[in-house]
C-alpha cells in the first residue's frame, strides 16, 4: 500500500480552509438576478452625485423596457445612479415583503398601494412623502387626482403613482363575434345568451386564468359593484361585522356560479395561470370569445400578436345588471402602480430616489413610450397625446373610463390586509370550483373580518 | 432542497455480478415496458428542447409537439441577456461551497464517532441520528431570522450554510458505514 | 428523496455504534474532530428547530415586532379544518407515492441490472429526469398538461384533454405522477445497485431447480433486496413528507385546497397570509411527524440486521 500518510493536522487545516473558502466565495457572489442592460450597473457612468439607489420592479414588456430606458436616461443626468432589478409578478410579492422585513428593502419599492402599503407604513418601513409632495406642488399636480387614493393612509401619502392606470376591461375577439353574428354583451342577460351561442359554435365564451385567482376575483369585483354599489365593499374594507352577508354578495356569487355551471369559462380554467399569458393566447387564437382582464394585457397582446390587436380586438365596459344599484360607469382595477421609498435607506439614497421622481419619472419620453405601448399613464399630460397614438381608440376608451368613473375600486387583494387577501383568494377559488355555496363563502369571509 | 446525487459506490462484491441467465428466452415483456418507460421519460425532455427554439407568439399557434417551423434563438438570447451566466456561477459556487465543507466536516465527525469514545461523541451520534428526521423546510422562518441577524441576507452564504448543516446527518451516516468496514488492523 | 443514497443496510442504530475501543491513541482527543460538524449542525439546523418551537408561541407578520401570544397560534391552527385536510393530504401523498414508485423502481432496477448492452444505454437515458430541477420539471409539465395548448392538442387525442391540474381529484393524481416521473430514476438506481450485489450463485442454483424468471424474482431478488427496500422507502417517505418545490410550481396548493399538503400550508400561512406564528406551528407538526416516522421505520426494518445475508455462501 502506497497511499501517502496524511496527518490529522493537514485534515484540520483543509477543513478550516474550505470553510473559509465557502464564506469567501459566498461573499463575492451576489445572489440577486443580474442587472439587465449595461448602463444601470456602473456608478461611474454619471459622475456627479455619487450615491446609488436601488429599485425593484416587475418583468414583462412593455413596462420593463420602458422602466429600463427611463432609469438609463436618468443615470446619464449625473445626479445619482439607480440600479434596477426586475422580478416576476407573483414571486415578487413574497420577495419584497421578506426583504422589507429583513431591513434589506431596495430604496425604491414597487407596489400597488392599499393594504400592503398600509402594513409597511404601520411598521415604519416607508417614508411619509406628504410634506415633500406639498413642497413640490407642481410635481404633485402632474397626476390624475383619482390615483392618489390607494397611496394615502390616514391622510398621509406614502407613495408616488407610476406607470399606467389598469382598469378591468371586457375584451372580445371581433372575428369570433362576426362569425357568430353576435354583439358584445350590454347586460347580464346578454352574457348568458352569448354563453349558449358560443358553446354551440365550439368556442369558449370566456377565457380565464383561474389558477391565478385574482383573475376570478375581477368578476366578483364588478358584480358586487353593479348589484350593490361600492358601499358593499366599503363596508368590508371598514371591517364591519358580517359585511359579507350583504344580499349583493350572495347574488353576485350565485351569478358567478351560474356562469360556471353553464360552461361560461374555458375548459380547464382552474389550471391556467395568468403569468404564462396562456389566457390571453386563448383570446387571440380564437379559442375563446371574450376575456375580462386588466388594461395591461392590451400591451402584452400587442407584443405577442400585433395583427390581432390592430384588427380583431374589441373592448367594452362590464355589462349592467338589471335592477342593480351600482352606477354602470363605476370601474374596478388598479388605479396605478406606486413607488415608495424605504425608510431604512440612507439619506443620500433617499435623495437620489426623490430626484428620480422629480426629474426621471414621467418625462415626455416616458409618457410617449407608455402611450406607444398601449397604456394610459396616470398623468394629466397624457390626455392630449392619446389622440395621436396608433392605439388612440383603446387609450381614449380607457382614459374616459377612469376619468368618468364616479368610483374606482382598487383590486381587493391589494386593498385588504395580506391575511384577509389570502383567505379571500382561496375562497374565491373554491367558489369558482363550485366547492362551496355562496352562503358558505359569506360565512367563511365573515370570519376574516378583523375586529 | 436537493443535493447532487452521487452515483452509488458499490463495494466490491464477494462473488460475481448477478446476471439474468443468458440461456432461456429473452424477456420480451420487460423489454417492452422498458421502452414504454423510455418514451415517458423522453417526451417531456423532447418537448422542453424543441420549445426552447420556438417564438413566444408562434408557440400558441403551432402544435406544441411539432418541431419549430423555423427555429429561432430569441429565447436563448433573452436568457443569456438576463444573466444566466451569473446564475450558473451562483449554482456552481453554492454546490462547491456546500459539498466540500460538508464532506470534510462529516468525514472528520464520522471518523471520530466510529473510532473514538467520549461523551461528546456519543452526544454527536444521537444528535445526528435525530437530525435525519428534521425536514429543512420546517425551520425556514427561524433560519431567516438568524441569517438576517448575522447580516448574511441576500448572499450565497445564506444558502450554503443551511445546506451544509442539513446534509451532515445523512453524510455522517453513510461515511460511518464505510469507515466501520475498514479493518481495525490497518489502524494498528 | 433529497440526498445521496446509502447503499448499506439501513439499521441506523447499529451503524453508529462505536466498536470495541481500539488499543491506540487517546480516544477523547478524537472528539475535537467532530466539533466543526457539530457546530455547523447546531447553529443552522438544531437552533432553528428550537426557534420554530418558540415562534409557534408568537404572532408575527414578518415586518413588525414579534409578539408572544402563548397558545393562540396553536389553537388557531389546530381548530382550522384546513390543517387537518392538509395532514390527510400529506399522508395520502406519502402512501400513494410509495405505492406507485416502489414497484416500478424495483422492476426497472431489476431489469436494468441485466448485462445486455442496450440496457446500459437505457440506464443512461432513464437518468435524465434527475438532471432537471424540480422547478424546471414542474414548468415543463404544466405546459404539457394544459388542456388547450398541451399534449392533448399536440397528439390530437381528446381523451388527453382532461383538466389535469384544474380538477381537484385529477390534480392530486397528476402531482403524484409528476413526482414519480422525477424520482423513479433515483430509486431505480438504488435498486439497480442492490440487485447487482446479489450473488449469481443464488440464481444459478434456482435455475437448476427449475425456477422460472418470475419465481426467481419473488424468491431471491426481493428478499435479498430487503435492506435496499428499507433504505429507499425511508428516503421516499421522509422526502415526500416535506416535498415542496414541484407541487408549488405545479398547482400552488390548488385547485381549491386539493394539493395543499403540510409543507405548502406552512408556506402559504407564513409568506402569503403573513402569519409566521401559525406557520411555525405547522413546522413543529412536520418535525414531530418526521421524527415519529423515522423511528417507526427503523423499528420495523432494523431489528435483525446483524443476521448476515451472506450466510451459507
Amino acid at each position: 500500500m502506497t497511499t501517502p500518510r496524511t496527518s490529522r493536522r493537514t485534515f484540520l487545516g483543509l477543513a478550516a480552509g474550505s470553510a473559509l473558502g465557502a464564506f469567501g466565495l459566498s461573499a463575492c457572489g451576489t445572489s440577486g438576478p443580474a442587472q439587465p442592460g449595461g448602463a444601470a450597473q456602473s456608478p461611474a457612468a454619471g459622475g456627479g452625485a455619487g450615491a446609488t439607489a436601488t429599485m425593484w420592479a416587475l418583468t414583462g414588456d412593455p413596462n420593463e423596457g420602458i422602466r429600463k430606458d427611463s432609469v438609463d436616461a436618468f443615470n446619464k443626468l449625473g445626479k445619482g445612479t439607480i440600479e434596477v432589478t426586475f422580478f416576476q409578478n407573483d414571486p415578487y410579492k413574497a420577495k419584497i415583503r421578506t426583504a422589507v422585513g429583513a431591513g434589506q428593502a431596495p430604496t425604491i419599492i414597487f407596489g400597488w398601494g392599499g393594504g400592503i402599503l398600509k402594513s409597511y407604513a404601520d411598521a415604519g418601513q416607508v417614508e411619509d412623502l406628504t410634506s415633500w409632495l406639498n413642497e413640490n406642488a407642481a410635481f404633485k399636480d402632474k397626476f390624475v387626482p383619482a390615483v392618489w387614493g390607494a397611496a394615502t393612509i390616514n391622510d398621509k401619502i406614502y407613495a408616488v403613482p407610476i406607470q399606467n392606470t389598469q382598469p378591468i376591461i371586457l375584451y372580445y375577439n371581433k372575428t369570433v363575434f362576426e362569425k357568430a353574428g353576435a354583439q358584445p354583451p350590454a347586460t347580464w342577460d346578454d352574457v348568458m345568451n352569448l354563453v349558449n351561442v358560443f358553446n354551440g359554435q365550439g368556442v369558449a365564451p370566456f377565457s380565464l386564468g383561474g389558477q391565478s385567482k385574482w383573475t376570478s376575483m375581477m368578476w366578483l369585483e364588478y358584480l358586487f359593484d353593479r348589484i350593490g354599489g361600492p358601499e358593499v365593499f366599503d363596508a368590508i374594507y371598514a371591517n364591519k361585522p358580517d359585511a359579507w352577508s350583504d344580499p349583493a354578495v350572495i347574488e353576485s356569487c350565485t351569478k358567478v356560479q351560474d356562469l360556471v355551471k353553464a360552461n361560461g369559462f374555458i375548459k380547464g380554467f382552474s389550471s391556467i395561470a395568468a403569468d404564462t399569458q396562456a389566457d390571453q393566447a386563448l383570446l387571440f387564437t380564437g379559442k375563446a370569445a371574450m376575456m375580462l382582464h386588466g388594461g395591461w394585457v392590451y400591451g402584452a397582446m400587442k407584443s405577442s400578436s400585433p395583427k390581432f390587436v390592430s384588427g380583431g380586438l374589441g373592448w367594452a365596459n362590464f355589462p349592467t345588471i338589471p335592477g342593480g344599484k351600482g352606477d354602470p360607469l363605476n370601474t374596478v382595477g388598479n388605479p396605478a402602480n406606486y413607488f415608495s421609498i424605504s425608510s431604512k435607506a440612507t439619506e443620500e439614497e433617499k435623495t437620489v430616489a426623490k430626484t428620480y421622481f422629480l426629474e426621471g419619472l414621467f418625462t415626455e419620453a416616458e409618457i410617449d413610450a407608455f402611450i406607444q405601448s398601449g397604456g394610459v399613464p396616470v398623468v394629466k399630460a397624457a390626455e392630449a397625446k392619446l389622440a395621436s397614438s396608433p392605439d388612440a381608440p383603446f387609450l381614449q376608451f380607457v382614459f374616459n373610463m377612469i376619468n368618468q368613473a364616479p368610483n374606482f375600486q382598487q383590486s381587493w387583494d391589494q386593498a385588504l390586509s395580506p391575511a384577509q387577501a389570502e383567505r379571500l383568494l382561496n375562497n374565491i377559488d373554491q367558489l369558482f370550483l363550485l366547492k362551496i355555496t355562496p352562503e358558505q363563502f359569506a360565512t367563511a369571509m365573515n370570519a376574516t373580518i378583523e375586529a | 432542497m436537493t443535493t447532487t446525487v452521487a452515483p452509488p459506490v458499490t463495494a466490491p462484491p464477494t462473488t460475481s455480478y448477478a446476471r439474468r441467465p443468458v440461456k432461456g428466452h429473452r424477456n420480451y415483456l420487460g423489454g417492452f415496458f422498458g421502452w414504454v418507460w423510455l418514451a415517458i421519460i423522453i417526451l417531456p425532455v423532447y418537448y422542453v428542447v424543441i420549445t426552447s427554439f420556438k417564438d413566444q407568439g408562434a408557440y400558441f399557434a403551432e402544435n406544441p409537439l411539432a418541431p419549430p417551423g423555423p427555429p429561432t434563438f430569441t429565447a436563448y438570447q433573452e436568457v443569456i441577456e438576463a444573466g444566466i451566466g451569473r446564475y450558473f456561477l451562483n449554482s456552481v459556487i453554492v454546490t462547491i461551497g456546500a459539498v466540500v465543507p460538508l464532506v470534510l466536516f462529516s468525514f472528520l465527525a464520522s471518523y471520530a464517532i466510529v473510532r473514538g469514545d467520549s461523551r461528546l461523541l456519543r452526544f454527536s451520534r444521537t444528535l445526528f441520528l435525530l437530525g435525519l428526521a428534521i425536514p429543512a423546510q420546517a425551520t425556514i422562518v427561524p433560519l431567516y431570522l438568524i441569517i438576517t441577524r448575522i447580516q448574511m441576507y441576500d448572499s450565497l452564504g445564506a444558502l450554503i450554510l443551511p445546506y451544509i448543516a442539513f446534509g451532515i446527518p445523512l453524510t455522517v451516516l453513510i461515511l460511518c458505514n464505510f469507515i466501520r468496514d475498514v479493518p481495525r488492523e490497518l489502524f494498528e | 428523496m433529497t440526498a445521496v443514497a446509502p447503499l448499506a443496510p439501513a439499521g441506523v442504530q447499529a451503524e453508529l455504534q462505536a466498536p470495541a475501543p481500539p488499543a491506540v491513541g487517546p480516544k477523547s482527543r478524537l472528539g475535537t474532530l467532530a466539533v466543526p460538524a457539530l457546530l455547523m449542525f447546531l447553529s443552522f439546523a438544531f437552533i432553528p428547530l428550537i426557534g420554530v418551537l418558540v415562534l409557534s408561541f408568537t404572532d408575527w407578520d414578518g415586518i413588525s415586532a414579534i409578539q408572544f401570544t402563548g397558545v393562540q397560534s396553536w389553537v388557531q391552527v389546530l381548530t382550522d379544518p384546513g390543517t387537518w385536510h392538509a395532514v390527510w393530504l400529506t399522508f395520502a401523498l406519502m402512501i400513494l407515492t410509495w405505492l406507485v414508485q416502489t414497484p416500478i423502481s424495483l422492476l426497472l432496477g431489476t431489469f436494468l441490472a441485466g448485462q445486455q448492452r442496450y440496457r446500459a444505454f437505457l440506464a443512461v437515458l432513464f437518468f435524465l429526469p434527475l438532471l432537471m430541477s424540480s422547478a424546471a420539471i414542474a414548468i415543463a409539465f404544466k405546459s404539457l398538461l394544459d388542456p388547450n395548448f398541451g399534449l392533448a392538442a399536440g397528439l390530437h387525442l381528446p381523451f388527453l384533454a382532461q383538466d389535469w391540474l384544474g380538477n381537484p381529484t385529477l390534480a392530486f393524481i397528476t402531482v403524484i405522477f409528476v413526482i414519480a416521473w422525477q424520482f423513479i430514476p433515483f430509486h431505480t438506481l438504488i435498486y439497480q445497485g442492490g440487485v447487482r450485489q446479489i450473488p449469481e450463485q443464488l440464481y444459478e442454483a434456482a435455475q437448476i431447480d427449475g425456477a422460472g424468471r418470475v419465481r426467481q424474482f419473488f424468491s431471491i431478488t426481493l428478499p435479498q433486496l430487503k435492506y435496499t427496500i428499507i433504505t429507499s422507502s425511508t428516503l421516499m417517505l421522509v422526502g415526500s413528507l416535506v416535498y415542496f418545490d414541484l407541487i408549488w410550481v405545479l398547482t400552488q396548493g390548488g385547485p381549491g385546497n386539493a394539493t395543499r399538503i403540510l409543507a405548502l400550508d406552512m408556506y402559504i400561512r407564513g409568506f402569503q397570509a403573513n402569519q409566521m406564528g401559525a406557520a411555525s406551528v405547522i413546522g413543529v407538526i412536520l418535525v414531530v411527524v418526521g421524527l415519529v416516522l423515522t423511528l417507526l421505520i427503523q423499528r420495523i426494518g432494523g431489528k435483525d440486521l446483524r443476521a448476515s445475508q451472506m450466510e451459507g455462501m
